[in-house]
């Protein structure tokens, strides 16, 4: 049996059924950027989160804890936090920790690998998942905000330039200006929201198209074999991770059956899945520029698998 | 373009995910996509996303972002041209809607592999781990275990691939089911490997953790002495009695089928 079998059946609805569990995160995720791009103020974020970028990058990587999100809904949250004055790395490092670091998440993968070492692996998916996606914050830091973001999603020029010097007069007087009511404001937020999910649905339905291909046709039989050696298992799963396109909240469920893989290779599957997939590269797609999904997939695929396979020596 | 154009194109394109996505749900096609705790979210995110339609026609307010003409910024749209993102948005799910067949080929079922043992189960381990289970009670005391099991009519268990997968594991649970004589419902396919005899072939039920792009098929060995075999992946009744003979080092549930009839598929085709 060849190891690619494309069936356009199957491939309908594995497509529809991603679209279906997807979907309805996405809206949240654009609900909620509506939101914030109405009523939370861009000074909020210079109160809770640290003067220091180093430190607004550590804190960014639990903001998860309090506001926890799915990598299906969270770009639309973070294109509009930036907007409001969010700084890239410390939006990174939430974007990429967020959907780990996480109380169901946690509840979740204790669950699913009770009897198999399920406060170790708990304890290491949600601090390795930190300790990556704040790794990442600060790579990005040291990177222009231009070689990240798409041009359209770039914070405005005025509006960072104020926000580096804490002006924060002027908008105050600029807000005070327009004050707008209730209930332009829901409208506003309406349309903001409106315009984000048409935007980030464009990719999540060309994601879902490449995830359902690899998903239908790809004979997932043929990595069990690879199973025996750690790193190549390690980055089979890691693979496997990348076209099955799970929600982070259940994907430990699948992870803890594939008990013919070494631990450190389930964790690398845990880790990764969540940060990078087919869907979720393009998803990225409507917020970063596509050399930096790019680098950012190669090098969650590089780091994540070195990093597991060096923790091979620990006995789950 | 006209903003009144790229306005309607907008509502129709929300009004088609919001109809699709309600249909799912009031036709109740979604059993045969998604967990039952994710269906609620389909049912409201296609209220949602209507009366997101209606308000994008009725209220419109694409060019009245706060601060847009004083800042001068102008709304953060990608790069696709409308058009091409109007296709996107709206042709490719509509097809998938209608060619869908709702549930997999024998393709897939081979390129998955089927799980025949507790280990290849999702969140078996959790659950196994778990007291109590069927058959237990919390102390480990057996209990009266025909409370728990589903019969038909005529008194036959009911029986879930999942039911036998576990019993297969369980000493105590093995008993309500070994010499006995069981009803199960699932998909055909032929047996390519466990099949000493010769005279055996698979019963299908596929478990779902999320959606059906995660199912995974669980098999249940089926043993009938007729030469006779119907279509890959259709639906079978089979009526016979359930043993767990040792193979592999390991109790192995198998059904000496009694008869095996044509069925309908289930309300819900799906495990959990």
């Amino acid at each position: 049996m060849s190891w690619f079998q494309f069936s356009f059946p199957d491939f309908c609805y594995a497509f529809i059924s991603i679209l279906l569990e997807g979907v309805p995160f996405v809206l949240l995720g654009t609900l909620l950027s509506g939101l914030i791009d109405q009523f939370l103020p861009a000074k909020f974020l210079y109160r809770i989160l640290p003067k220091n970028r180093g430190a607004s990058i550590l804190v960014s990587g639990l903001v998860g804890l309090v506001l926890p999100m799915c990598e299906c809904g969270i770009v639309p949250v973070i294109r509009r936090l930036i907007r409001k004055g969010l700084s890239i790395p410390s939006a990174v490092t939430y974007m990429l920790s967020a959907p780990i670091v996480n109380p169901i998440v946690a509840v979740s993968t204790f669950m699913a690998f009770k009897g198999q070492s399920a406060l170790e692996m708990t304890s290491l998916r949600l601090g390795l998942g930190y300790l990556i996606a704040v790794g990442v914050g600060f790579v990005v830091l040291r990177l222009k905000p231009e070689t990240i973001l798409r041009e359209s999603a770039l914070p405005d020029a005025e509006e960072t330039d104020r926000h580096s010097h804490h002006e924060h007069e002027h908008e105050h007087e600029h807000e005070h200006e327009h004050a707008p009511g209730l209930a332009t404001r829901l409208r506003l937020a309406l349309a903001a929201a409106v315009t984000d999910f048409l935007d980030v649905i464009v990719f999540f339905v060309l994601g879902a198209m490449i995830a359902a291909t690899f998903n239908t046709a790809v004979d997932q039989t043929v990595i069990l074999p690879l199973a025996l050696d750690t790193t190549l298992a390690t980055f089979a799963l890691m693979g496997l991770a990348g076209i099955l396109t799970l929600c982070s909240t259940s994907d430990a469920f699948v992870a803890a059956t594939l008990t013919a893989f070494p631990p450190v290779a389930k964790l690398a599957f845990l880790v990764f899945g969540p940060m990078m997939d087919v869907k979720l590269a393009f998803i990225y797609s409507a917020l970063f520029r596509k050399r930096f999904v790019i680098g950012l997939a190669v090098a969650l695929f590089l780091v994540i698998g070195v990093v597991c396979v060096r923790l091979s020596f620990l006995r789950l | 373009m006209t903003a009144i154009v790229r306005r309607g194109m907008s509502a129709v394109s929300l009004a088609t995910w919001g109809a699709i996505l309600t249909y799912f749900y009031v036709t109740r096609r979604v059993n045969d996509y998604l967990h039952p705790t994710f269906q609620i979210y389909v049912f409201l995110a296609g209220l949602v996303l209507l009366a997101m339609a209606a308000g994008t026609l009725l209220f419109p307010a694409e060019h009245t972002h706060e601060g847009e003409e004083c800042c001068g910024h102008e709304h953060d749209r990608i790069r696709f041209s409308h058009w091409v993102a109007f296709f996107v948005l709206t042709v490719p799910v509509v097809v998938a809607t209608i060619v869908s067949p709702s549930q997999f080929s024998a393709t897939i079922v081979e390129n998955r592999g089927i799980v025949s043992t507790l280990d290849g189960l999702p969140g078996a381990q959790a659950r196994y781990a778990e007291p109590p289970l069927p058959g237990s009670t919390d102390s480990g005391e057996p209990v009266n275990t025909g409370d728990y099991l589903s019969r038909s009519a005529d008194g036959v268990i009911q029986a879930e691939a999942v039911d036998l997968l576990y019993a297969a594991e369980d000493a105590d649970l093995r008993k309500d089911f070994d010499g006995k004589e069981v009803e199960m419902v699932g998909q055909y396919m032929p047996a390519k490997a466990n099949n000493p005899t010769g005279n055996r072939f698979n019963l299908i039920r596929m478990f779902v953790v999320c959606c059906a792009a995660d199912a995974r098929p669980l098999g249940i060995a089926v043993e009938s002495t007729k030469s006779e075999r119907p279509a890959e992946m259709s639906w079978l009744r089979i009526r016979g009695k359930a043993t767990f003979p040792v193979e592999g080092g390991r109790p192995t549930p198998v059904i000496e089928a009694q008869s095996i009839e044509p069925a309908e598929p289930p309300e819900e085709s799906f495990i959990y």
